[in-house]
């Protein structure tokens, strides 16, 4: 029996590392790999003939059309398909035609393993994606002028692509779900939903947290958590990457923006910001600006004349994280190492939320392994309600302490019960970066244009290391370069070119 | 023409099996290829290339799995083949599992044939005895053996990849073709799926030859068929009769000439005029999985096409858009039809839905569910159209 020769079939496969993706499913709810065998040797790894829209071109085996026809520039429109997901191949927005097969073929999903002639212009093609679009259209409830995904949903980009003109086979003038705002991170509007089973294959392959699933069948067919339950109810870490992934506006934040304007006019609150690293680079991309383009200042000087009493660096409480995450650290070293006893190592960060709800629900043997401390976030806001109102002479219960953060998982942190160690609750309100921009669009603030200003003292300068907090591996950098000076008394500099800890840093692999 | 007995003829258990073990793996699949046999499920794909794909595949563990979930509307004929002829369904399932090199064999067992399970696995148990399963098949260096696992209901399980997805333990959703289950099937490895009567009918070719299966049917469509005949006739039932034979044949041996139409292939099959009654049942014209349903002069079509569409709004899987979304569209369209409140125009518009659903679905089920919408709206326009709308009293 000769060998099994596999290729694995991943998404965006061409020209990256196999390592570089998710693996692909052959269902839309699979965490399955699907693996294409060799029909003959020297299949794998060789190249394969295809002729697109009249363009011959070379590809390896196991291509998929999609990919194949970008690399020539013929754009085949997507709705179900995500570079980050196993593929599903279920809306047939990707329809084409290929040679020997009597139907249409998705070219997301067809993978070219043999000589194949495709046409992606065909009447057959052009009329399949416009009553794919009419039906999810005749389906997809509400306006876009009230949706918050307005300019910036899929398949209103799509239906003005292919030249939807009229709802060919109606639109529903009635909800016909209940909208789920149980969640203080994400709120579910199925009405919406075009079932295109992003959200299903995130949190189900990505996240490995399967909450969501398609339940029913036919027209009746929905995402629902476990028995149709609240997502509050149900073990969600309020990661929010289904968010990320929703292409139209049934999945989206719990957005706080409301309450914040309501305590902003109200003259007897004092409501301040705390700002974490991250959104300073992102929050700019609302703003046409490129992506990374720092406006930490001018963002300062926004957040002020939106009417913010205060704005802060979370900074502060990275650095007093990582100090005592540090501390903890080295107290559980001290105790396995010198004195020979049982201590619960490796030590893990509860900087996420996400991260920590996880391991409650999925690992929950792992617990002691988690530091014992609060998050910059909480850090921040048990100073806020407790120093800072002393300091200051303000009443706690006038202060309304709001948390601009890069995480969905963030307001649901602000509300878990135990974080009111201040007596108050230490964070009233989680913002994202897109609803700080929206706040400081609907105040009528350019804000590239903003001149700059500092931090609001007394919490002003934090040190690079709670900087670095806001880039991947950059809380272990930070922990790392605490713990060396602790530990050696000497300066991490002695040892890393700029205290760079590279070895930690990135996305590849595990850390 | 009239009824033959040919896949139905006695068979000695084992003997098919037999002779399959005297014989090398090519040869049996040559054998299967020279009969022309094709897959008897309805798709109509050749049997050997099927085993023969599956045989090459480069993979150390292969299964073939038996499609016993009848479901299709007007189907019950491989309810008659599992209860009278089990013995010929096993040495088929054998002789697959042989040709292409696999150790286990899996019945996909309809959930409404439940009752059928503790009296096959009774005559699994004892082929086991009789060594006609086990580690040495009839003494030969074969291990093979035999599982019987249920449906759950679901029509779309009756797709060769849902079929899979059930097996797994996962929701029964088509998969993506290609890859096709020859090559990534149960588990990931190469999968025959072949249905009960394709396999009763290579056990039967290993016994008597290529040349005595050719006897019945047409070049393209070899053999004989089972078909399941109910509705508007005097004598509903099975019969047997070989490829070639007309609609209008059909209806003699029945009792069921003063038809207006006859529904092929079942629900997803095609809705025959009067007029077309001299089409023959074959691959090449009209192929099916042996459903017949004879529709009488008093039937009103749209009933029969909303009868239809109704069923396959049910049984959609719901994964893929235009079949979730447009059955449903189809379905009203034939309410609207029925109360004269359809314009032309719509109508138009609703066949170019059906034809997109014949082309972009994901599966079978959807890409053959419009047939009957478009069967009724083109060949009985005249009494379809025109009708009052109801008053609004």
């Amino acid at each position: 029996m000769p060998t099994k020769k596999t290729a694995s079939r991943k998404p965006g496969a061409t020209g990256k590392k196999p390592t570089d993706v998710a693996p692909c499913g052959t269902a839309p709810t699979s965490e399955k790999p699907m693996t294409i065998t060799a029909g003959k040797p020297g299949d794998i790894g060789g190249l394969v003939s295809v002729k697109i829209d009249d363009i011959d071109i070379k590809v390896p085996f196991g291509t998929t059309i999609l990919e194949a026809a970008k690399t020539v520039g013929i754009r085949i429109p997507t709705l179900c398909y995500h570079e980050d997901l196993c593929l599903a191949g279920v809306c047939r927005i990707c329809s084409v035609e290929v040679s020997k097969q009597k139907t249409l073929q998705t070219a997301c999903t067809f993978p070219i393993t043999e000589p194949i002639t495709v046409s992606t212009t065909s009447r057959r093609v052009r009329q399949a994606r416009r009553h794919v679009l009419d039906l999810l259209l005749s389906k997809h409830y509400g306006e876009c002028y009230s949706c918050f995904r307005n300019n910036n949903c899929e398949l209103q980009a799509l239906a003005k692509e292919y030249g939807v003109d009229f709802f060919r086979f109606g639109h529903p003038d009635k909800p016909r779900y209940e909208v789920d705002r149980s969640s203080y991170a994400v709120v579910r509007d199925m009405n919406k939903c075009v079932l295109c089973r992003r959200c299903v294959r995130t949190c189900n392959d990505l996240q490995s947290v399967g909450v969501l699933t398609a339940a029913h069948r036919s027209d009746q067919t929905k995402i629902e958590t476990f028995l149709d339950r609240n997502l509050a109810d149900v073990i969600c870490i309020n990661c929010g990457q289904c968010i990320n992934r929703c292409p139209t506006g049934a999945l989206r934040a719990k957005d706080p923006t409301d309450e914040i304007w309501a305590a902003i006019d109200d003259p007897r609150k004092h409501v301040v910001i705390q700002t974490a690293p991250s959104p300073r680079a992102a929050v700019g991309e609302a703003f046409d600006l490129p992506p990374g383009t720092s406006v930490t200042q001018e963002m300062n000087t926004a957040l002020r004349r939106s009417g913010f009493d205060r704005v802060f660096d979370t900074n502060t409480t990275a650095d007093l994280t990582i100090i005592e995450e540090g501390t903890e650290l080295l107290t559980r070293l001290y105790k396995a190492l010198v004195k020979k006893e049982e201590a619960f190592l490796p030590q893990f960060t509860s900087c996420s939320p996400g991260w920590v709800k996880f391991i409650e629900h999925f690992y929950p043997e792992w617990l002691p392994h988690v530091s014992s401390c609060k998050s910059p976030q909480q850090m921040f806001g048990a100073l806020i309600k407790s120093y800072y109102a002393q300091k200051q002479n303000i009443d706690p219960a006038d202060i309304v302490s709001v948390s601009l953060m890069p995480c969905s998982a963030k307001k649901f942190e602000a509300n878990r019960p135990e974080m009111r160690s201040s007596g108050y609750k230490d964070v009233d309100y989680g913002l994202t970066t897109r609803e700080t921009a929206q706040m400081i669009k609907e105040a009528g603030i350019d804000l590239p244009h903003m001149p700059k200003s500092h931090f609001d003292l007394p919490f002003g300068d934090g040190s690079g290391a709670g900087l670095i907090f806001g880039a991947t591996g950059g809380v272990m950098e930070a922990a790392i370069r605490t713990v060396f000076e602790v530990v050696t008394g000497l300066k991490d500099e002695q040892l890393f070119t700029d205290a760079n800890v590279v070895p930690v840093r990135g996305l590849e692999g595990i850390r | 023409m009239s009824s033959v007995v040919h896949i139905m003829e006695r068979y000695e258990a084992g003997s098919g099996l037999k002779k399959a073990l005297s014989m090398s793996r090519t040869d049996v699949i040559r054998t299967v290829r020279e009969s022309g046999i094709k897959g008897r499920g309805g798709a109509g794909f050749p049997t050997a290339v099927k085993w023969n794909l599956c045989a090459v595949a480069q993979s150390p563990k292969k299964f073939i799995v038996c499609n016993a979930d009848e479901g299709e509307p007007g189907t019950f004929k491989d309810r008659l083949l599992l209860t009278e002829r089990p013995e010929v369904l096993f040495d088929g399932i054998t002789i697959g599992g042989y040709a292409i090199g696999a150790k286990l064999g899996v019945i996909y067992l309809r959930a409404e044939y439940a009752y059928m399970k503790p009296g096959l696995e009774a005559a699994l148990a004892a082929r086991r005895e009789r060594k006609l399963l086990g580690k040495k098949v009839l003494g030969n260096d074969f291990e093979f053996d035999i599982e019987i696992r249920m449906g759950a209901g679901a029509y779309v399980c009756g797709e060769e990849t849902a079929l899979i997805e059930s097996l797994e333990g996962s929701r029964g959703e088509p998969r993506n073709r290609p890859p096709y289950p020859v090559n990534t099937g149960l588990v990931g490895v190469p999968t025959a799926v072949n249905n009960v009567e394709t396999l009763i009918a290579c056990a039967h070719i290993m016994v008597k030859g290529p040349e005595w299966f050719r006897k019945q049917g047409t070049d393209a469509s070899t053999g004989s068929k089972l078909l399941s005949v109910s509705g508007d006739c005097a004598k509903p039932g099975v019969y047997e009769v070989g490829f070639g034979t007309t609609v209008r044949e059909v209806l003699k041996l029945v009792e069921g000439e003063g038809a207006k139409a006859v529904q092929v292939g079942g629900a997803s099959g095609h809705t025959v005029p009067a007029k077309q009654f001299g089409r023959k049942l074959g691959f090449e014209d009209l192929a099916t999985g042996g459903s017949i349903i004879v529709i009488g002069p008093q039937r009103d079509m749209l009933d029969v096409a909303e009868n239809f569409l109704d069923f396959f709004v049910e049984e959609s899987c719901g994964q893929c858009t235009p079949c979730r979304e447009g059955n449903p569209k189809l379905l009203e369209g034939v309410r609207l039809l029925k109360q004269g409140r359809c314009s032309i125009n719509y109508l138009r518009e609703l066949q170019n839905l059906g034809r997109t659903m014949q082309v972009a679905s994901k599966c079978g089920l959807g890409q053959s569910s419009a047939n009957a919408f478009l069967d009724v709206t083109e060949h009985f326009r005249s009494e379809i159209l025109g009708r009052v709308p109801a008053s609004k009293e």
